[in-house]
């Protein structure tokens, strides 16, 4: 086992080497993996009869049901297949905040749910919305890719990204394959985020958003007349901070936080708010396990 | 609009205001260019801005929030400039520094013409002005009728100047305010030494207000000069106030019928209008006699009643009338009660005086004992002399070798001593001149008398010549201790060479005789039926005292408000009493300390008010001395009442709620 480092530490991947990615859906691999199929193939598992055609493989007809019935049937198995495991980190420079930034808490999870998706022989494949002219990242699969996972993500920095939805939209394009998608991102998106995970909606990812927000941004701790100015458009809001508008703030966050909870629970998209004074492994272990993704 | 600007007595110049006027948008120009605005980058002003719009579509009271800095900035500019526009006015309250409070209490300050009379008017009046002291400022209370009270010396302790303001009580007693104001202008004005050093001030001046509160109803001031005092006179009183007054009541035995009295009532109507009264005449409770009387405008009436003299020996005369001063609608007198002089007679002999003394009317007036002239050295001459009880020694024609412990009357000799003589015998005399004001000589003429012999009477230096002739004076009294000594030059009998007896004078056989023998034994014997006199509250009497008594009780009218009538008991000193507490209006008796409840009153004596100036209730409307005239106040003089310190406390306050809120504002 590679040692560990800041993205994943060791006692991390100890926990972590236990678990599994869990998808609500089975999804057709390219490759065999350890993930049972619905696609009927050779394995050891059988699945169903058919009745025979000419030219089917005749390994697979199934002689004891041709002495009973005069009739001829192939045998159909399960196929172990791969699963696709995409983490989707949103990399706009609303992220870069935090300390430890939303950034690096979105790589921290990313490299802990790729590292169980690589001891398990998943598909891996990181992705940042930010990176349209980049492209995606090689995938990787098998334990022996971690570093490399790990590598990628720590080149993973701050880009501007013109839209959400742009770089939903890009991910989709370059994705062909089907699998999970975690979409780890703030969600800050002035037009709106529906409109860019709809989009994955409609790709029959099974789709999981994990909300970070900087402490800042959950519980703000500004004093006296301050010009806010955007990170990413350089939108500027004059406030002098007193007490009703911090509560009015408070409520506008948790209307919003809301909103995405909802919107995602309509969707089947399965939401979780990264609290940045919960662990990774917290997160992972409790936030995660119950919506399903792992165990 | 005036009336605003009248509020504001400007402290800042022209230029000093347009420097001043430049702050205010100058604060608001600050504000608004404004706020130096940290600038902060944040990871979105998504959230932000969805709270602003939220926060400022709240209402008027958030926008109001938002700017409250500034508005109080703006408030506490306002603040400070209205202080110094000095704003205030002119109110009641003034600064009272060292004020002496002069308060009539006198018998028309219970005039009901200003509710609930003028005294209770003027005290509060005087209230107001306490309550208006400030701190380091000091009053003195003191009232004042016929005679000043210091109520209260100078003290800032408002409370004991409520509580003494709250016990100054009306009297019955008459005005005079000198007293007071020598009380007031002693502090103001202290007098000079002169010595050799030179003239000198015997203590610093202490310049003071002093605030008469009265009706006027006291003499003017003569010879008067403020000096220090700084004097404002509060009137009380209703302007057009009237009243009926009695102003005198007298009785006279009836000369043909001594068993009635002959009364009268002098009556003054100080109104514009005439009035009509009902006069009654009461004894005690019980109606004697009424009549009813217009009296014209201004004018007095005397009214006459004929009535039987009432056993108890006192009557009141009252009217009707329900004026807003009630005290003089009544008068109170009192008949003295009749007592039998003591006379003691020293003679050889005279058939005249035997016959003036033995009638019994002379029965009724007087208690005789004669004796000879041998027997003033017996012993029953000195047992009378020694029991105290003679009022008068009548000396025919001889003389004591000791004057008596009692008055003493001479015929035809004189006192011992030096400071009588009588000079040599003329005959014949002419009688040219005859005290005819002294009681001894009241209804009495001795044109007819004629006299044979006589000697001319030369008294001491106090005498007082009662009957003079071509000769010389033929009667003179004069003091002796506290008796008196009448000595006449001649006397009734005489004796011729043979020492045969004869008439000296017809005065005997004259009318005027016995009236001068009943003047003589009420004269001395201490029963005159006449009464004390007028007897005014406040006034000292000496009642009579009887024989042998070392203290008497006086009964006078009831306290206002008691059931019993007051009772007091004087001592008798030296043969002498005085009684002092005259300050009720109304009947006294007095009795014998030792006679006990039921003693016959010994005298008797009436306290009333009879003044013109304290009935004429009419108020003045200035205090005048020879000099000054000092008009009455219409209300207190008033100062000016500064608000410049409350604006600057304000906009002290504002200063801390401004810095309250914007640390609050840091602190989020």
């Amino acid at each position: 086992m590679p040692p560990g480092n800041e993205l994943l530490p060791a006692s991390l991947m100890l926990r972590l080497e236990r678990m599994e990615l869990v998808s609500r859906k089975i999804f057709r691999g390219r490759m065999k993996g350890e993930r049972r199929s619905r696609r009927k193939g050779q394995s050891v598992e059988f699945a169903d009869f058919r009745a025979y055609v000419p030219g089917d493989d005749l390994r697979f007809i199934d002689w004891n049901l041709y002495a009973r019935l005069d009739r001829l049937f192939l045998k159909l198995f399960l196929e172990e297949e791969d699963l696709h495991f995409h983490a989707l980190i949103d990399n706009s420079p609303s992220m870069a905040f935090g300390d430890p930034s939303k950034l690096a808490i979105a790589q921290r999870i990313a490299a802990a749910m790729g590292f169980i998706a690589l001891c398990r022989s998943d598909r891996l494949r990181l992705s940042a919305l930010g990176d349209l002219t980049g492209g995606a990242a090689a995938p990787l699969r098998g334990r022996h890719n971690v570093r490399r996972m790990v590598s990628q993500l720590e080149a993973i920095e701050p880009r501007p990204l013109k839209r959400f939805r742009d770089g939903i939209r890009d991910f989709c394009l370059r994705s062909a394959g089907k699998g999970i998608v975690v979409l780890i991102s703030d969600l800050l998106e002035k037009e709106g985020f529906e409109a860019g995970l709809r989009d994955l909606v409609a790709r029959d990812y099974d789709i999981y958003v994990v909300h970070v927000l900087a402490e800042e941004e959950l519980r703000p701790d500004f004093h006296g007349d301050l010009k806010l100015i955007d990170s990413e458009d350089a939108d500027e809001a004059e406030i002098s901070v007193s007490r009703p508008l911090l509560d009015r703030y408070d409520q506008t966050l948790r209307t919003f936080l809301t909103r995405a909870r909802d919107f995602c629970v309509k969707r089947g998209i399965g939401y979780v708010l990264a609290d940045p004074r919960l662990t990774v492994e917290q997160l992972i272990v409790t936030h995660l396990a119950q919506r399903g993704l792992v165990r | 609009m005036s009336g605003i600007w009248d509020l504001f007595t400007n402290m800042l110049g022209p230029w000093e205001w347009i420097w001043f006027g430049l702050i205010p948008p100058a604060i608001l120009a600050l504000y608004f260019l404004k706020l130096r605005r940290n600038p902060r980058i944040v990871p979105s002003t998504y959230l932000w801005r969805r709270a602003l719009e939220d926060f400022r579509v709240n209402s008027l009271w958030q926008r109001l929030r938002q700017n409250l800095l500034l508005y109080l900035q703006l408030a506490l500019v306002a603040s400070l400039m209205l202080a110094c526009l000095r704003p205030g006015w002119k109110g009641s309250s003034r600064s009272l520094d060292r004020t002496i409070f002069l308060i009539d209490n006198s018998a028309s300050m219970s005039a009901t013409d200003v509710a609930p009379n003028r005294l209770e008017s003027g005290k509060k009046a005087v209230l107001e002005r306490i309550e208006g002291m400030r701190p380091g400022d000091v009053a003195m209370l003191v009232s004042f009728s016929d005679h000043a009270r210091v109520e209260q010396p100078f003290t800032n302790n408002l409370a004991i100047l409520r509580r003494r303001l709250s016990e100054i009580a009306p009297t019955e007693r008459r005005t005079d305010i000198r007293e007071a104001l020598r009380v007031a202008a002693g502090l103001a004005n202290p007098g000079r030494t002169s010595s050799d050093a030179g003239d000198i001030q015997s203590a610093d001046p202490l310049p003071a207000d002093v605030v008469i509160v009265s009706d006027g109803g006291f003499p003017s001031l003569e010879d008067f000069s403020w000096g220090n005092l700084r004097p404002t006179y509060i009137s009380r009183g209703d302007p057009q106030a009237t009243n009926l007054a009695i102003l005198a009541l007298g009785a006279e035995p009836d000369p043909t019928q001594p068993d009635r009295l002959n009364a009268f009532v002098e009556i003054h109507n100080f109104s514009n209008a005439p009035s009509t009264t009902d006069v009654l005449l009461k004894e005690g409770e019980t109606l004697i006699d009424a009549t009813t009387q217009v009296i014209p405008p201004a004018a007095t009436v005397s009214v006459e009643f004929s009535f039987a003299s009432p056993a108890s020996g006192e009557f009141t005369a009252e009217l009707s009338v329900a004026d807003v001063f009630s005290l003089d609608n009544r008068a109170f007198f009192a008949i003295r009660p009749p007592r039998k002089a003591r006379v003691l007679v020293v003679t050889p002999g005279d058939p005249a005086l035997d016959k003036v003394f033995g009638t019994e009317d002379a029965g009724k007036l007087a208690e005789l004992t004669v004796l000879s002239p041998a027997e003033m050295s017996g012993p029953k001459y000195l047992e009378l002399l020694a029991s105290d009880a003679l009022n008068l020694v009548i000396y025919d024609r001889c003389a004591p070798p000791k004057s008596p412990p009692t008055n003493a009357m001479y015929l035809a000799a004189v006192p011992p001593g030096d400071h009588w003589h009588l000079g040599e015998m003329g005959t014949g005399p002419q009688i040219i001149d005859q005290d005819v004001m002294h009681p001894l000589w009241r209804f009495i003429g001795l044109g007819n008398v004629t006299i044979a012999t006589a000697q001319p009477v030369t008294a001491p230096s106090a005498g007082r010549i009662l009957l003079d002739s071509n000769l010389g004076p033929l009667a003179s009294i004069a003091p002796r201790e506290v008796w008196e000594d009448l000595v006449f030059g001649f006397s009734l009998l005489a004796q011729d060479e043979k020492g045969e007896p004869f008439a000296n004078t017809d005065w005997p056989i004259r009318i005027s005789f016995p009236l001068f023998f009943r003047n003589l034994t009420e004269y001395f014997g201490g029963m005159d039926s006449n009464p004390h006199g007028l007897v005014r509250p406040g006034d000292i009497v000496s009642p009579r005292i009887p024989p042998r008594s070392d203290a008497l009780v006086v009964q006078g009218p009831s306290e206002s408000g008691a059931a019993s009538p007051s009772r007091f008991t004087i001592a008798v000193v030296e043969g002498r009493a005085e009684f002092h507490d005259t300050e009720r209006l109304g009947l006294y008796q007095v009795t014998a300390a030792a006679g006990g409840s039921t003693a016959t009153p010994v005298d008797r004596f009436a306290v009333n008010l009879f003044s013109r100036l304290e009935s004429d209730v009419a108020p003045k409307e200035s205090i005048e001395t020879s000099w000054t005239k000092v008009d009455a106040s219409k209300g207190w003089e008033t100062k000016r009442t500064d608000l410049w310190r409350w604006f600057v406390a304000a906009a002290l306050v504002l200063l801390l709620v401004e810095g309250h809120i914007y640390g609050r504002r840091l602190g989020g």
